[in-house]
């Protein structure tokens, strides 16, 4: 069976490591970015199936805009996304539920950090198999 | 000094008195070391071990509260071990304590508002006290009443029993009403501090800000980049939810605090923060909202006809809004309550079909219920489940909107089911409009946002400014945020409850230097909806809930008008009383809660371990004080107050305490419960123990003037304590002080106004012609009859003050002595026989020398009665000291069991026993018998006699009567106390001269302790009222009224006429006798108490009669002018009690309607007769002061 190709694109070194070699061990594909730039053109070369996407980069929602960006891609409108993205100690008072935000985040599933890896590969398998289907 | 000792505490050496325990000498220095069961009235009980402390070459931790202090003890009261120990012992405490500090419904709420305590006032009616609570948290209740979302109806326990409180139409209730007394309810702004902080947006959490702001002195300027307040609220809600009226007239009233504001004015456009830096601001609060939308993130959204919820409502509040262009067909994407405004409002602009799309079904919907329903109530359909795709175009304008259906999905790892696609299940929608409104964001400026030099404010992944969600500090400058800038799009009652925060830490950092957070507030809970034991619900009697009478819906979608139209006070009162009063009465008092907030945990969720709510019935069975066991934490100083202290002996300890028929209600086990567990009982529920301020006065119902400390919350008594451990009641007070004697006044029907009879029934008139018509009666009777013929029946629980402005006015303005109250003649007596056989000086004991007195002499009948608290220290002088006490009186009493001798006989009988005994007594004195052989004899009064004798039925013993002549001749400082209705019957006046005689007898030396003697009395002003000359005998300060030359002095000092040289007859002779035609009274109410036939008989005699009162009497209908008298608590100015002490009553209400202090209704009766007037209650005093001389020998107390 071909082994699916996951892409994670965060800008901290270890987390991309630690999370790759994580992903490797459950039997996928991985590639990695340190920034959005180039991205959108590497999902056209490399054809992930899955992405990985942190929020806070070199501005604080760099992710989350990229991710409207693809999705309004043709084609890329259902490119499965996983947000992975920690908060930060001044956002104690954001009220809103992330399910809430969920109404506009152009993603399938949030998740904040540190990440269960077995939670992170329960979540990337339900939306490989939604892929499948 | 031998008598102290150098000790060292938490490293300072302190020099206490040798003897002190740890815990008093740490109060000495002020170190706090926390306790629960220490009382400074008992012995140490060591039951809580909270007092722990380290000292050093110990081993184990001793209590402070019961280890004495030793020469060179050196002391840790505090240190990490310690405070886990005692956290330890409290987490065991808390097992077993259980209940809820403050209700769900409060603990929910965002700005954490008293909500039980308004609903409780709502129940009194009591309006406005109500709007004050609420606006100590909340400054936009009208706002807040229309458009919170409550989360506090949501957590509200009732739903166990059918549906939640309707809270918030409740506090819409208040708000209207205020909006229509014509007066607003707002704090009054304290002195500028010379602070200004800029608040940047004027909506909710801004004007919060400012509000509280300006209540604590700072300065505030609002800058609005808008042309209006009011942010979301004027541009993103409805008028049909909130009328602009409303808001406008709320805003207002924030403003009229003195609040600066600049309209037109955009951060980053305009200004920087930097500049408001240099502009002076000591301060910043960012509050600008979330005005920018998120985009659909979908192909065709920049097409014509589409645009943004938030948008489209602002349009509305703009002029001209009936140009607004709406689409024919309109479809609304999300489901918040900007979707639902915005579906609303295009119905009501002309839209033919109004679609809302969401993503998610009804359940996650986050709009509130009654919006949901009330929008497909007005035809608009909701699509639940689907998610748009795509907008399709032509020419650029908008034509079909694609959607694709949506299911749950399989569960993520967190176990959610999110909603997926269903694969070809996508639909296409005709629609002209497409209104998006799935979320906002803030809009920074970016200038502020990276801070230019790169120190800029923290922003969140959501576009947010950071901070820290207690204190709202941004961590950087002097920066402050607060609102949706900070939470993302939140509710209105979030963002007032930022701005409150906020102004809360702005003002300690001002004070201080700090940025500190509000303290944390412990609270236990019973658990939420889901863990509760349900089972007391059950049993519940249900009640429905009010429904809000609505604008019928085919009215409402032609125009904006409000839809809900208001609670009537019926509504809000029986709604009101469905509120469970879930948290506890004690949470403002509770010292076990004060203790867990030293440890700033804010939250702990109860055990089951509890007692059975149906043994809690079984024993919650006391009138006045309600016993909850759950909260009991076994301190023990209840009972062992009850026994020690109050020596009732009528509480049982046993699990938790349990009351016997002997208690007497004195309130003392309440006011020393460290918890809830003992609370004062009212219309059989616990008092709304509302967070109050004290005012402290003096009991007015019996002689002796406990001083009492008035629990109060606004303009609301809310409860009554004892004063503190000092005289004349050294924290004891009775039933009548402690237990809401005085409601009759202060909840009960009040006089406000004055009223004048004309044409056979009373006006309400104004002072000035009331007064006129007081002034204009009297003259007519005056020149008709002449003086005698007017007269004055004074009150002896009126001031001093009033008393002695109410005989001068008869005397120099009417030259008449008729001047008369009630207790009179007996006190004139009493005084006249004491007088002649000891001194003045007799009459003024401190009643603190009945607890250094060695024997009581109690003679008559019903002292317990009359004085409670006096007879509480006889009781316990007994029980502590083992005083021997001797009764002479006509049958058993609550005293008799305490005495060594009590000897029951007819009043007749007295004099003769009391004679033999005075012989004794000077034998005695002329005999040289050794002190050893006298300190015999006295001895031979012990307790242990315990001889009750009924002489009825014979002879007293020979033994035991010889025993008691010796003892009380032997005795050296006995403290005779008596009722003053000894002076007031022929049968008991020559027990009383013996007495007195007996008393004189063993009175000297004083100085060395010698006897005493304590009249007592009912009223609290007999003694004042007769010094201050409220007598046809006498003139102020006992002076005869045919003493010539002091007659001619007082009229001079008056700058009056010669006053008659005569004696008058009592008034109730002269009233008989109808010669006195004109009569002023004070508190007639209280006449009537005492004999309501012959008060009628008498009073209907008189051609004129005034009467100044508080409450409505029955002399009203004999009165020709009622004149509203301040009631106790409302009016400052001085009485003296039995013991001769000068107390001062204080002012610790407002006195309500027109009513006037009784001094001051007969200052303003002088001045309008043109008699010399002295100009207010100080002045008043002064001229008391320089015609009394002896009023400075007496003793004052405040």
């Amino acid at each position: 069976m071909k082994k699916h190709k996951i892409m994670i694109v965060d800008d901290d070194p270890s987390f991309l490591e630690i999370t790759a070699a994580i992903l490797r061990r459950f039997g996928y594909d991985v590639t990695t970015a340190n920034s959005t730039v180039g991205v959108l053109q590497s999902i056209d070369s490399e054809k992930p199936d899955l992405l990985i996407l942190d929020i806070m980069m070199a501005t604080m929602d760099e992710g989350l805009e990229f991710a409207v960006k693809l999705r309004q891609k043709k084609g890329l409108e259902r490119f499965p996304i996983i947000i992975v993205s920690a908060q930060p100690d001044t956002e104690k008072g954001y009220s809103r539920s992330v399910e809430e935000d969920m109404d506009w985040i152009a993603a399938d599933i949030f998740m904040e950090k540190p990440v269960d890896p077995q939670a992170l590969n329960h979540n990337i398998q339900l939306l490989l198999e939604r892929g499948a289907s | 000094m031998d008598d102290k000792v150098r000790i060292r505490m938490d490293g300072r050496v302190v020099e206490v008195p040798a003897g002190s325990t740890i815990l008093d000498a740490a109060n000495q220095v002020g170190i706090h070391i926390p306790t629960l069961c220490h009382s400074p009235f008992l012995h140490p009980l060591e039951n809580c071990r909270l007092c722990v402390v380290r000292v050093a070459g110990e081993q184990k931790f001793k209590a402070a509260c019961s280890t004495r202090v030793v020469e060179g003890m050196d002391i840790t009261t505090v240190d990490d071990d310690l405070r886990r120990t005692r956290r330890l012992l409290l987490d065991l405490l808390l097992d077993t304590h259980y209940g809820d500090c403050v209700a769900p419904c409060s603990t929910t709420c965002p700005a954490g508002v008293d909500i039980q305590g308004y609903l409780a006032l709502i129940q009194r009616r009591e309006y406005r006290a109500a709007m004050r609570l609420i606006k100590e948290k909340i400054p936009m209740p009208a706002t807040i009443g229309r458009v919170c979302p409550h989360p506090c109806e949501t957590a509200c326990r009732r739903q166990l029993v059918e549906e939640s409180v309707a809270i918030n139409w409740c506090k819409r209730f208040l708000a209207d009403w205020e909006m229509q007394s014509g007066e607003r309810v707002l704090p009054t702004a304290p002195p500028l501090t010379g602070r200004r902080v800029a608040i940047i947006g004027g909506g909710p959490a801004g004007l919060s800000a400012a509000y509280y702001l300006r209540s604590m002195g700072h300065g505030a300027t609002i800058f609005e980049a808008r042309e209006a307040l009011g942010g979301m609220l004027r541009y993103g809600i409805p008028s049909y939810r909130l009328p602009r009226e409303v808001l406008d007239w709320e805003i207002e009233g924030i403003l009229s605090l003195g609040v600066a504001v600049k309209t037109g004015v955009q951060w980053g456009r305009d200004f920087t923060l930097g500049e408001l830096e240099r502009d002076g601001f000591d301060a910043v609060f960012v509050a600008i909202g979330a005005w920018a939308t998120r985009k659909l993130g979908i192909e065709g959204e920049a097409l014509k006809g589409v645009e943004c919820g938030i948008d489209f409502l602002e349009q509305m509040a703009h002029p001209g809004r009936l140009k607004i262009k709406v689409g024919k067909k309109v479809a609304v994407i999300g489901g918040g309550n900007v979707a639902i405004d915005a579906a609303r409002t295009a119905l009501r602009l002309g839209a033919e079909s109004v679609t809302i799309l969401y993503r998610r079904s009804r359940t996650e919907m986050p709009a509130s219920p009654e919006e949901v329903e009330a929008v497909q109530h007005e035809g608009v359909d909701i699509q639940f489940l689907v998610a748009p795709t795509q907008l399709v175009g032509r020419k650029g304008a908008l034509r079909r909107i694609e959607f694709v259906r949506m299911e749950l999905g399989a569960p993520d790892a967190s176990g959610r089911r999110r909603p997926v696609p269903i694969e070809g299940s996508e639909m296409t929608m005709e629609v002209d409009q497409v209104i998006s409104a799935i979320g906002q964001y803030p809009d920074i400026p970016l200038h502020d946002a990276t801070g230019g030099n790169g120190d800029g404010l923290p922003i969140t992944r959501w576009n947010t400014i950071g901070g820290d969600p207690a204190s709202m500090y941004t961590g950087n400058g002097m920066i402050f945020v607060g609102g949706d800038v900070f939470r993302g799009p939140a509710t209105v009652v979030a963002a007032l409850a930022d701005g409150r925060k906020a102004a809360w830490s702005l003002d300690r950092y001002f004070r201080t230097g700090q940025v500190l957070s509000e303290p944390l507030e412990f609270n236990i809970s019973k658990g939420d909806l889901a863990t509760i034991d349900r089972e007391p619900f059950s049993v519940l009697r249900t009640i429905s809930r009010e429904a809000m009478p609505h604008l019928e819906s085919s009215k409402r979608i032609e125009n904006f008008e409000e839809v809900e139209l208001g609670f009537s006070p019926e509504q809000a009162e029986r709604e009101a009383v469905r509120c469970l009063s879930c948290g506890c009465s004690a949470a403002f008092d509770c010292r076990l809660r004060e203790v867990m907030n030293e440890f700033q945990v804010d939250w702990r969720n109860q055990p089951g371990n509890k007692v059975h709510h149906q043994r809690v019935a079984v024993v919650d069975t006391h009138p006045l004080i309600v016993l909850d066991p759950n909260k009991c934490i076994r301190c023990e100083r209840c009972n062992t107050a009850c026994a020690a202290f109050q020596v009732s002996d009528a509480i049982i300890l046993k699990e938790f305490p349990r009351f016997n028929e002997r208690c007497v209600d004195c309130g003392l086990c309440v006011d020393l419960c460290p918890t809830g567990a003992l609370m004062e009982r009212l219309d059989g529920k616990p008092v709304d123990r509302l967070d109050w301020r004290t005012g402290t006065t003096h009991c007015v119902h019996c002689g002796l003037g406990c001083e009492l400390q008035l629990k109060l919350k606004g303009e609301r008594l809310v409860w009554i304590s004892d004063g503190a451990n000092h005289p004349p009641n050294w924290a004891s007070t009775c039933r009548r002080g402690r237990f809401r004697v005085f409601d009759r006044v202060w909840l009960g029907e009040r006089l406000l106004k004055p009223m004048v009879r004309r044409n056979g029934s009373l006006r309400e008139t104004s002072w000035d012609e009331a007064i006129e018509a007081v002034i204009s009666g009297f003259r007519a009777i005056h020149e008709k009859r002449g003086g005698a013929a007017l007269g004055a029946l004074a009150s002896p629980r009126s001031t001093n003050e009033s008393l002695y402005l109410l005989q001068k006015w008869l005397r120099a303005g009417w030259q008449s002595h008729s001047l008369d109250f009630p207790g009179r003649a007996p006190w004139e007596k009493l005084h006249s026989l004491i007088a002649q056989h000891v001194n003045l000086a007799a009459m003024k004991q401190d009643l603190a020398g009945l607890y250094r007195a060695q024997a009581f002499f109690l003679c008559g009948d019903n002292l317990e009665s009359l004085s409670p608290v006096v007879a509480t220290v006889i009781r316990r002088s007994v029980r502590s000291r083992n005083v021997p006490v001797v009764q002479i009186n006509s049958h058993p009493d609550e005293l008799t069991p305490f005495a060594s001798i009590a000897l029951h006989a007819e009043p007749q009988k007295w004099s003769g026993m009391l004679a033999e005994l005075l012989d004794a007594a000077v034998k005695s004195r002329g005999s040289s018998e050794s002190p050893s052989k006298k300190a015999h004899a006295a001895s031979s009064l012990s307790r242990e006699m315990a001889l009750v004798h009924d002489c009825r039925r014979g002879e007293v013993p020979k033994e035991s009567w010889e025993a008691l002549k010796k003892g009380i001749a032997a005795t050296p400082s006995v403290a005779f106390l008596l009722p003053d209705t000894l002076a007031g019957s022929e049968a008991t006046l020559p027990a009383l001269e013996t007495l007195i005689r007996l008393a004189a007898a063993k009175a000297a030396p004083r100085k060395a302790g010698g006897s005493m003697i304590y009249p007592l009395t009912a009223d609290i002003n007999t003694f004042g009222a007769l010094l201050m000359g409220a007598s046809p005998r006498y003139l102020p300060g006992f002076m005869d009224v045919t003493d010539k030359n002091g007659s001619k002095k007082i009229a001079k000092a008056w700058k009056a006429k010669e006053l008659p040289l005569e004696h008058y007859g009592p008034i109730d002779e002269l009233l008989e006798a109808g010669q006195v035609k004109g009569l002023f009274v004070q508190q007639a109410d209280s006449l009537w108490e005492k004999d309501s036939r012959r008060c009628k008989d008498l009073l209907s005699r008189v051609e004129l009669l005034v009467i100044a009162d508080s409450s409505p009497s029955p002399a009203m209908d004999l009165a020709q002018v009622v004149l509203p008298l301040a009631c106790f608590g409302e009016q400052p100015g001085t009485v003296m009690n039995q013991e001769g002490t000068v107390l001062h009553l204080g002012r610790v209400l407002d006195p309500q309607g027109d009513s006037l202090p009784d001094w001051e209704i007969l200052l303003r009766i002088l001045a309008a007769q043109g008699l010399h007037t002295p100009a207010g209650l100080e002045a008043v005093q002064k001229e008391m002061n320089k015609l009394l001389p002896q009023l400075a020998s007496f003793t004052k107390r405040k």
